[in-house]
């Protein structure tokens, strides 16, 4: 008789019609069945608030009725989370972030790795991906573009590629006067290593502003070298799917190849 | 005993080789100034060894230029200094060096095989025929001519091309395939065994399987088996027989496969070598592998359709799907066909028919993803493409179930 009671009363209809449903965010440690609060778990490790970028729904309403505990950062949240990426961005070239080239949403999606939110967010495996091959394709490119020296002075002689009457030998091998034996060395190969990747990764601050989880608090003070260096590989594939590769091309040998080359 | 292994074939060929290596001997087809007759048959080969000959002169000029630095250096410096570390090649080595290399050249130039798979692959002219000799010349089948010229560079640096080039074909036609299958369409195009087809089916090259006995007798360099595949086969270790010649298994050794897919892969390097043009390698990437027929939607497998779709549309922010029932026909009959339709709200995201409800609704979720994953755009534009613009479509990942 209760219950009738109550569902005959003018507040219940009130109460329908004002909250379609009444959802209770979680916080603190993870209990069975309950939703979690997603201020409590997106955050990076070194404790960066993400904040996503979310699209105008396409079907506004159903959207807020089904969807209304998405989590979705306000404007000030994302340009905060965003500041250390675009201002290493500004710093290659102004254009990049003053004429929007690149937007927020692909900046972003470059900082989530896979594992972050269970891949709930736009993450940059299949950016890592074409961006690695793109690389690779580049720097042996380069690598043989440097192999067309010709012998004319001493100093050719003193370069280690020629130090040995082995290596000379392979010089009478070349095709077109590219030198293709030059791919094997120790140097060359070492470049495109997931550690040597992950250092330059290191060097840019990229892994401050990196979005993941690690599997335990340990796992945060170890190498981490796999993430880091796909950071920079979702970078290259980002600017390249966006850009196109004449622009790549140029942003991975001025910023990435040649700072490198000057140092050996 | 090894000799009764031998086929007739062989024979005569091992008669021939022995013929040459005792013309060899009395100076003939060894000398330049016997290699300069032959170069009288075509312009081509006049060319070749007037470079070789430059390339002498250079290197002469460069040792002579060395040792001139290295004198005045040793004047200049204190007598209580080390000596420098760097020793200049000597005269006779480098002559020795550039022999070899006019030899290689100059059999290359009369290999009938080589010249027509030049002439059928359309390769530009830069594209040398003892180029073309490497590049199907494996590891371990190096000749005394050409030692240190076999391909393993050469298919290290076309690997990376064509790896690059075939996914930015794929991911620019289907940018919203998922990883897993942007991975096996990639393999699909350029696996040793899609390759391996490519060059003896389409290409025609053709693998030099001869007994090792034969090898070891011949004249390995003769213009004929440049034409062909020189690898060292991988063999299964024979038991212990003094009757049989030992091999090295191990080192250096590959199955036919592998050796035809490096040849393929060394001709793009060479090719871009040659060209030193990438929209020219690009094309021929396209033209001879790209231009294969793969059928994408096959290579889906889905465990949870239903599931995966609805994920995939809450991420989108699309209303949840619902399927319904279209049409049917013979419900109660011995062979019903149901239509069913995925829909979210008012737009129907994929269609399929099926002999019952269930197997209709995972028919139906599976057709909405295969639409919504091998969306291709109208003529889009490679990045790699001078005039590319606009931005290609950046998928956001994988839906994980």
């Amino acid at each position: 008789m209760y219950c009738i009671k109550a569902l005959a009363s003018p507040s219940y209809f009130l109460w329908r019609s004002t909250f379609a449903r009444n959802i209770v965010l979680h916080s603190g440690k993870r209990q069975p069945g309950a939703l979690r609060d997603p201020n409590d778990y997106l955050i990076s490790p070194s404790g960066i608030k993400y904040s996503p970028i979310k699209e105008v729904s396409k079907v506004p309403e159903a959207s807020e009725a089904s969807e209304s505990h998405e989590y979705s950062g306000s404007p000030e949240e994302i340009q905060e989370s965003l500041k250390p990426i675009k201002s290493y961005f500004h710093s290659i070239d102004p254009d990049l972030i003053d004429k929007n080239q690149i937007s927020d949403k692909l900046l972003l999606q470059i900082l989530t790795h896979k594992s972050f939110s269970h891949g709930h967010f736009p993450y940059s495996e299949k950016l890592s991906v074409i961006g690695f091959k793109f690389l690779k394709k580049t720097y042996f490119i380069n690598t043989i573009h440097q192999s067309l020296q010709k012998p004319i002075d001493q100093e050719y002689f003193t370069n280690s590629k020629f130090k040995s009457f082995h290596n000379y030998k392979n010089y009478n091998f070349l095709i077109n006067e590219f030198n293709f034996a030059d791919l094997f060395r120790k140097d060359k190969i070492n470049f495109l290593s997931v550690s040597n990747l992950a250092k330059i990764s290191r060097s840019k601050q990229f892994s401050k502003i990196l979005f993941w989880k690690p599997t335990s608090k340990r796992a945060i003070n170890k190498d981490n070298d796999t993430i880091y260096a796909e950071v920079l590989k979702a970078l290259i594939g980002a600017l390249l799917l966006s850009k196109g590769a004449v622009y790549t091309q140029y942003f991975i040998e001025k910023n990435l190849i040649n700072p490198l080359g000057k140092k050996n | 005993m090894n000799l009764l292994l031998l086929r007739s074939s062989s024979l005569k060929r091992t008669s021939c080789s022995f013929l040459s290596k005792s013309l060899s001997g009395n100076g003939f087809l060894i000398s330049p100034s016997i290699a300069l007759h032959y170069s009288t048959i075509t312009p081509e080969k006049n060319n070749t060894l007037k470079a070789a000959e430059e390339h002498v002169n250079e290197i002469n000029e460069i040792n002579q230029k060395h040792k001139e630095n290295h004198a005045s250096e040793i004047k200049n410096q204190n007598s209580n200094s080390a000596p420098s570390k760097i020793q200049p090649i000597s005269h006779k080595q480098t002559r020795l060096i550039v022999e070899k290399q006019i030899k290689f050249k100059e059999t290359a130039l009369r290999s009938p095989l080589l010249i027509t798979l030049h002439r059928r692959l359309e390769l530009p002219k830069s594209f040398e025929l003892y180029s073309l000799a490497r590049c199907l010349t494996c590891k371990g089948r190096t000749s005394q001519y050409s030692k240190n010229a076999d391909n393993s560079a050469l298919a290290y640096f076309g690997e990376s091309l064509l790896d690059y080039y075939v996914t930015e074909h794929l991911i620019t036609k289907y940018p919203r395939l998922p990883l897993k299958i942007l991975e096996n369409a990639v393999d699909a195009y350029t696996s040793d065994k899609v390759l391996h087809d490519v060059a003896a089916n389409s290409w025609g090259i053709e693998a030099d399987n001869s007994l090792p006995i034969d090898l070891a007798l011949r004249d390995v360099d003769s213009s004929y088996y440049l034409g062909k595949l020189r690898y060292v086969e991988r063999h299964k270790q024979l038991e212990n027989d003094s009757n049989f010649i030992q091999i090295d298994t191990k080192k250096n050794s590959t199955t036919e496969r592998n050796a035809m897919a490096s040849a393929v892969k060394s001709i793009l390097a060479v090719y871009y070598a040659s060209t030193e043009s990438l929209s020219e390698t690009k094309k021929f990437i396209h033209a001879h592998i790209l231009s294969r027929k793969l059928d994408v939607s096959s290579l889906f497998a889905f465990n949870q359709p239903t599931r995966e779709l609805s994920v995939l549309c809450k991420r989108e922010n699309l209303e949840p799907p619902v399927t319904r029932l279209i049409s049917e026909t013979g419900r109660l009959s011995r062979s019903p066909v149901f239509v069913a339709g995925v829909f979210s709200g008012t737009e129907k995201l994929g269609e399929s028919y099926a002999s019952s409800l269930q197997e209709a609704k995972i028919r139906a979720a599976v057709a909405a993803l295969k639409n919504y994953y091998l969306y291709s755009p109208l003529n889009p534009k490679y990045p790699s493409d001078e005039d590319f613009s606009p931005a290609l479509i950046v998928d956001h990942g994988d839906v994980i179930v």
